[in-house]
């Protein structure tokens, strides 16, 4: 009896023990990965905001002056020049929440339903986000050009002075139609995945009751697919960060493209990581709560479903 | 037990091979090779060709040499970590913040060396060895780079086209307002349904060659000691860096810019008709094809022009090119030549263990065989070198462009605008002309009426002394 107790003991302990390295061993590489590349880079940014270069040398502020880079940026907030990048990053959210993601939901829904010619439009949309960027910024500028783009040759045939297109204010408008023309195919894609996972029944049984397209679309289709559509939303959110790339390619920051993840990058690039540490924690602190509550008051709009 | 010793072991070598990027390496190379990158820009790879070839020929060294265009996007990991290359030769190297971590080779040796029978300080063009000069970690100066080129910029004209029409170079302001004006009313056919204008430029990504022009005129009209007292960065009255933006203050050394501004306004953004189609949007290399396709007469230029141009188009000019001396602002100015891209660097990285090599190369470069292979081969550029004694007639007898720029070079006072002050080294593209790298040009043209002077010269000075203090605080300057 004693002996039979010893044996269970001693395999539940070898079971234990087998668990707990299986255990050690897969969260190895996640808390390394934790610990090295979230706390290690964050940590190393956020002690950057507590240091001023001296002759080109990172070093500690002085105690009476530690929070010296962040007045420094919220003075900065003063200047024109800021408020333009603000202005240009805040931009991004209507454009990735309030157009880009309504105009793709609109498509994904027509593509969803197979109307004539879906396979064109899905190659259509998807190319854009197939392409690396520099190649797509480079095309829409080149065809844009009032000399030598097609485009930009319609343009002057039909009275557009099209050599304006990317001076000045126009710049911007340029950037953000490129945005919208790029950004559409990315959220097309994940609409049309989740679309394609909705149960054929429902459709169906919506087509038995008479239910038209467009009730179809906003009582059914949104609901459904609203968990995909908030992550998008969220996105769209974080765009005002992360937008660097476009108004890089497209007219390296000039005329008021400048954005703050770009602002971020050009800094980062020289030897004042200070600044750019700052603004990109700033940037967090602020930008952190909003997204989190966002998000959380889209969720509850509707309740989850599992289909 | 035995899986365990083998877990052990596995996250015990993952562990070893990821601090394996950790630390700096120790560099072995070959001591008998001489490794080169050169920024693959405007001046082409044919000289860095000749040169290494003759100086393997003369010393057995073997040079090998890469042409980069994206080398200033890893020069800084380049020069804290592994250095690939002994030597560097770029633009916008921001030398003296290396210097200041310790990161460059000290040059003070190179320039004590004698070349061709002169200390090879004595070959630098004048300003150049001040130039070069920077502190290192502890504060103390010494030599950290040479001086890669002495430039010059300017109009780029057609010769034949002039010739052909009976044009004559302008010598005056007023003289080129009225040639522009001739070209255009003369409506020579370009093909295409176009008529040959003055000027064919690119707004969209190099707008800044007409500063050539505009900084000349400057010079001209300030003179030296004002640019000088610009480019130092402090209070022109008190001497003062905390409110050294007054040099951007347009009543004070920075007034003349601005006439110099309202000159090219007048000709450039206020008569479109004088330039390309679309020029003030276009790019490089439009303009590059307007002006070889005989389309403009003349195009704003750095001493690249010729060779960047063919090397666009893939083929030769078919029309002899050179670049005439800036006309004088007023009747009584002084020929001024803004030295194009003379913060351009040499620098030989601590870490290479090939030093005294790089810096025998680089003393080999200030000779007069070097300094003459160079101008042939990049076709027009002068490196940073005095070249009063070399004879280039052979070269300048069959190319008008080279001889156009050797006498740019040889008949002006040079200038420059490149600062030693921290403010402009540690602030980089922030304190310039025209501040934080920003250029008016295009937009003038797109809305002359929101871009003159009077409105620009307010917002640039405004920005000066907004940001001044954060600029300060950036340099450590207290």
């Amino acid at each position: 009896m004693e002996k039979t107790i010893d044996k269970k003991e001693k395999r539940k302990k070898r079971i234990i023990k087998g668990t707990t390295i299986f255990i050690i061993v897969m969260l190895f590489y996640p808390v390394a990965h934790f610990l090295l590349m979230w706390f290690g880079v964050n940590i190393n940014s956020i002690l950057l905001t507590f240091k001023t270069p001296v002759r080109n040398q990172l070093q500690f502020l002085k105690f009476n002056e530690l929070f010296y880079n962040y007045q420094t940026l919220l003075s900065s907030l003063k200047l024109e020049s800021y408020q333009r990048m603000f202005m240009a990053s805040g931009a991004y959210f209507i454009i990735s929440c309030f157009i880009t993601l309504p105009i793709a939901m609109f498509f994904s829904y027509f593509i969803f339903k197979k109307i004539a010619w879906n396979g064109f439009f899905k190659v259509i949309f998807f190319i854009p986000s197939i392409l690396p960027l520099v190649v797509l910024t480079f095309v829409y500028k080149m065809s844009l050009n009032a000399s030598s783009g097609f485009l930009g040759n319609l343009l002057v045939k039909m009275g557009v002075n099209a050599a304006d297109l990317f001076v000045g204010d126009n710049a911007q408008w340029m950037v953000w139609i490129f945005c919208i023309w790029a950004g559409i195919g990315y959220d097309v894609i994940l609409l049309t995945s989740g679309m394609a996972r909705i149960p054929r029944d429902i459709l169906e049984s919506c087509k038995m009751d008479g239910v038209k397209p467009m009730k179809e679309f906003l009582r059914i289709i949104v609901p459904l697919t609203w968990p995909t559509i908030t992550t998008l939303f969220v996105l769209g959110m974080m765009s005002v960060f992360n937008v660097f790339m476009q108004p890089m390619f497209i007219i390296e920051g000039r005329y008021n493209t400048m954005t703050i993840g770009l602002q971020i990058y050009q800094q980062s690039r020289g030897s004042g990581l200070q600044e750019p540490a700052t603004l990109g924690l700033f940037c967090s602190l602020v930008g952190a709560p909003i997204i989190v509550l966002v998000r959380y008051l889209l969720n509850k709009k509707y309740e989850d479903v599992s289909f | 037990m035995k899986l365990n010793k083998y877990l052990l072991a596995t996250v015990a070598c993952l562990s070893a091979l990821s601090l394996t990027g950790c630390g700096k390496k120790k560099v072995r190379r070959n001591e008998n090779e001489l490794l080169i990158c050169v920024f693959d820009g405007g001046y082409g790879t044919d000289w860095i060709k000749t040169l290494a070839e003759d100086y393997e020929q003369k010393t057995g060294i073997s040079v090998q040499w890469t042409a980069d265009t994206s080398l200033l996007d890893r020069i800084e990991d380049q020069l804290t970590n592994v250095s690939d290359y002994d030597i560097y030769m770029s633009q916008d190297i921001n030398w003296q913040n290396f210097a200041a971590q310790g990161l460059l080779a000290n040059l003070d040796d190179l320039y004590e060396k004698d070349v061709d029978g002169v200390k090879f300080k004595d070959r630098l063009v004048p300003a150049a060895e001040e130039m070069s000069k920077a502190e290192d970690e502890n504060g103390d100066m010494h030599y950290y780079k040479v001086c890669y080129t002495q430039g010059a910029g300017g109009i780029v004209y057609n010769i034949d086209m002039f010739e052909e029409n009976g044009w004559q170079v302008p010598t005056t302001y007023d003289e080129l307002k009225t040639l522009c004006e001739t070209i255009k009313n003369a409506k020579i056919d370009a093909g295409n349904r176009k008529t040959v204008v003055p000027f064919a430029w690119a707004g969209d990504d190099r707008q800044y060659y007409w500063d050539y022009l505009v900084f000349e005129w400057w010079a001209q009209l300030a003179g030296q000691e004002t640019i000088d007292k610009f480019r130092a960065f402090v209070n022109p009255d008190d001497g003062k860096i905390a409110t050294g933006y007054e040099v951007y203050n347009p009543n004070g050394v920075y007034k003349d810019f601005w006439t110099a501004y309202d000159m090219w306004y007048d000709l450039i953004a206020q008569n479109r008709d004088y330039s390309i189609e679309n020029a003030y949007g276009n790019n490089l290399l439009i303009a590059q094809s307007a002006f070889a396709n005989k389309e403009a007469a003349m195009i704003p230029y750095g001493q690249w022009a010729k060779h960047e141009i063919e090397n666009a188009i893939n083929r030769k000019l078919d029309f002899d090119v050179a670049m005439m001396p800036t006309p004088k602002a007023t009747a009584e100015s002084q020929p001024f030549n803004y030295m194009v891209g003379f913060g351009d660097s040499m620098i030989i990285p601590e870490n290479t263990p090939n030093k005294d090599l790089a810096k025998d190369f680089l003393a080999y470069m200030a000779t007069e065989e070097a300094c003459k292979t160079f101008v042939e081969k990049a076709e027009g550029p002068f490196l940073a070198f005095d070249y009063s004694d070399i004879d280039l007639s052979s070269i300048e007898n069959s190319d008008t462009y080279v001889k156009s720029i050797h006498e740019k070079l040889s008949n002006s006072t040079c200038f420059h605008l490149a600062s030693q002050n921290p403010m402009s080294y540690f602030n980089v593209n922030k304190l310039m002309p025209w501040i934080e790298n920003n250029y008016y040009y295009a937009l003038a043209c797109s809305k002359p009426s929101e871009n003159t002077s009077a409105i620009l010269s307010q917002k640039i000075y405004n920005t000066a002394k907004n940001s001044w203090s954060t600029w300060m605080r950036t340099a450590g300057v207290r």
